[in-house]
């Protein structure tokens, strides 16, 4: 199509061109999609965790909140039936009538049932003690009481005893209150308190606390229908989980109370050795490194059994360590390199002691079999029971082991310190020849020497070096011969030494 | 210009495949489409015509010079100079075409379309669609103003015929390619039922 002209398109169709762009599109489009659903995914992932947790807590809640209130509930029922002989349909009434308070007072069920199960004891019939409950309400209201304190009043005061309730409501006279008449005290009460309860349920304390009432209703309707499931697995747990473990106990008792003192006996052992050999461990921190190497190359075999071979073969080796020429290079080593004893020491350690006792493990000696056989994880039945027997190769191996690397490593310490101190005198003699025999050249032009205390003498010492006294010497004199010949040319007298 | 665009989809395909069993049926469609597209030029430079008849010269205006300036200036059109009006010129600039240009952003491209592409066909297409009359006060303002007096606004040409003929075209040739794809699907089927 023309550039630059202008373009008055007619028809339009669909570009196949532009196909790939919009499948690119749309497939970038899938892409954030699919990452937008992810992380929602993950989102209501975590909220759904949290819900869950939370179903869970309101699950044990709500729980509680039934155990609770069928627990107060029974009580009621019981209360009321003993004091007052109160039938089924009685005890469901009263039940109905604490509910329509609890809702319309905003007190909860469990503070109105043990309230009207005492009320219920002190007047002796269920209408005297709903009477009796409601006057409660208004004083507890108005008292800023709980309601247990102002039924407690109440019934005080039926037995004469109006101080309690006078505090309460101050409003009663002083009168009415001495002739005990508790007719007239409640009818003087009431004229004062009347209507409290509904005055306090009608404030925004009294509709908050109506709210978590209902909330807990909520709850404890949830939690009755989780009650039959949770006693369900009670029951199951009782007549049939809890009777096969004790089956099972009564079974193997002596079989557990055999294997738990092992266990314990095998811990004691393990622990006391555990000290022997920490104890060890601070004292011949040098030798450390080497056991290190070796049980990094056991653990690199792989072979369990290989442990109780190489623990052998360690104390085996402690032992001739002071008789073999390893020992005498140890002491060289330490005398002329100059590295310190705790490092000479680890590094042939770790070189001589693992790569022998290496390479025993990996050809285990059939006579150690048996221990390998005890302790192999992957053993037969036998190995599987209560029993711990099969550990004893462990216990006893790591006896001897200490014990063994104790006594091994002390000789192997005095063994090298000694040989330490004569290679170290052996050196020093050897240098102190080297100092001792040094060539004095004087030095010289033509054929005449300078003086002898001109200080131009040269000390020839060949003490650390490569070459031969002789050599050093030849070389010098050539030296010096070549540097006059090239200053001064053959006609000068050219420069000489000589041995003196 | 119309607002609304019928996408056409799969005219390449419709007649691509109708070429393997009906050539006629190809041509029948070809020939909406080439008499669509011609009708359309024919009225594009039938306007150019009347432009030509305004003056006595055969241009939009007496000043605008009938062939392009010999010492163009540097700051006109890119040091081009103003284009000469030519009416057989402009005229031959307005062709149709049926080649489908770049891919716009909605995956869509041009199945036929009308060019002007002339620079003086151009500017007289579309002089003054940007720049409003009198803006400025100068000779270029005068010469809006004349334009839109004489031939009214922008766009007044190949646009100007496409958005008045635009909807009967495409219905046309929609109507065309609905016949292809059907007379295809025939090929089709019977085809299969062979």
């Amino acid at each position: 199509m023309a550039v630059g002209a202008v373009v008055a398109r007619i028809l339009t169709q669909y570009s196949d061109k532009g196909s790939k762009a919009a499948q690119k599109d749309i497939k970038k489009l899938g892409a954030n999609i699919d990452k937008f659903a992810k992380r929602s995914a993950k989102a209501f992932g975590i909220a759904a965790l949290a819900s869950a947790a939370f179903a869970a807590k309101i699950g044990k809640d709500a729980v509680q909140a039934a155990i609770a209130d069928q627990k107060s509930q029974a009580l009621l029922a019981n209360s009321l039936r003993n004091t007052v002989g109160a039938s089924d349909a009685q005890i469901v009434s009263v039940e109905k009538n604490i509910t329509a308070l609890q809702k319309q007072f905003s007190v909860v069920d469990d503070e109105l049932r043990p309230a009207f199960g005492r009320l219920t004891a002190a007047f002796g019939s269920t209408a005297a003690a709903s009477e009796a409950l409601q006057i409660a309400l208004d004083v507890s209201a108005f008292a800023t009481v709980d309601l247990a304190t102002a039924s407690d009043a109440i019934i005080k005061a039926s037995k004469g005893q109006t101080k309690a309730l006078g505090n309460l409501v101050p409003g009663v006279s002083a009168a009415t209150l001495a002739t005990k008449d508790f007719g007239k005290i409640t009818d003087q009460v009431s004229k004062i308190v009347g209507g409290a309860a509904a005055t306090r349920a009608g404030t925004l304390e009294g509709k908050l606390a109506g709210l978590k009432i209902a909330f807990g209703e909520v709850m404890e309707t949830l939690g009755y229908a989780l009650l039959p499931v949770l006693e369900k697995f009670a029951t199951m747990l009782t007549t049939q989980i809890l009777p096969k473990v004790e089956a099972f106990v009564a079974l193997n008792k002596d079989k557990l109370a055999a294997g738990f003192a092992i266990a314990a006996d095998m811990a004691f052992k393990l622990l006391t050795n555990a000290v022997a050999f920490s104890d060890w461990c601070a004292n011949n921190f040098g030798v450390i490194k080497g056991i290190a190497a070796l049980i990094a190359g056991m653990f690199v075999v792989g072979r369990i059994a290989a442990f109780i071979v190489a623990i052998e073969k360690i104390i085996a080796v402690m032992k001739i360590l002071r008789a073999t020429a390893i020992g005498t290079a140890i002491a060289n080593a330490l005398a002329t390199g100059g590295v310190s004893l705790a490092l000479g020491t680890a590094a042939l350690a770790a070189i001589g002691i693992g790569a022998f006792a290496v390479g025993n493990m990996l050809e285990p000696k059939t006579t150690s079999t048996k221990s390998s056989k005890a302790i192999s994880p992957r053993g037969n039945t036998k190995n599987r029971d209560f029993s711990v027997t099969p550990y004893s190769p462990v216990t006893n191996a790591l006896s001897n082991f200490t014990t063994g690397l104790d006594k091994a490593t002390a000789a192997t310490k005095k063994s090298m310190n000694d040989e330490i101190n004569a290679a170290a005198a052996k050196k020093n003699l050897e240098r102190q020849k080297m100092l001792s025999g040094s060539t004095s050249l004087a030095i010289g032009q033509g054929t005449k020497l300078y003086a002898a205390n001109s200080g131009r003498n040269i000390v020839v010492n060949v003490a650390g070096s490569v070459t031969t006294q002789d050599d050093l010497i030849t070389a010098i004199s050539n030296g010096l011969e070549r540097t006059s010949r090239r200053s001064f040319g053959s006609g000068g007298g050219k420069l000489i030494a000589q041995v003196v | 210009m119309a607002d609304e665009v019928i996408v056409l989809s799969g005219i390449k395909e419709t007649i691509d495949a109708l070429k393997e069993f009906d050539k006629d049926a190809v041509k029948r469609f070809n020939k909406v489409i080439n008499t669509e597209l011609a009708g359309a030029e024919r009225d594009a430079k039938a306007l150019i015509a009347g432009v030509a008849g305004y003056n006595d010269d055969n241009t939009p205006m007496s000043g605008w010079r009938k062939s392009d300036a010999a010492k163009p200036r540097k700051t006109v059109r890119g040091g081009k100079g103003w284009p000469g009006w030519d009416t057989g010129v402009v005229q031959s600039g307005i062709v149709k075409t049926k080649a489908q240009g770049k891919v716009r952003g909605d995956y869509t491209t041009s199945a036929g379309a009308l060019l002007n592409k002339t620079a003086a066909g151009a500017i007289f297409e579309i002089a003054g669609r940007k720049t409003k009359s009198g803006f400025g006060g100068g000779s270029g303002s005068q010469f809006l103003r004349t334009l839109a007096n004489r031939f009214g606004k922008a766009s007044r040409v190949v646009w100007r015929v496409v958005d008045k003929d635009k909807d009967r075209i495409q219905a046309n040739v929609a109507r065309a390619l609905e016949k292809a794809k059907a007379d295809l699907q025939k090929h089709l089927q019977g085809e299969r039922a062979k």
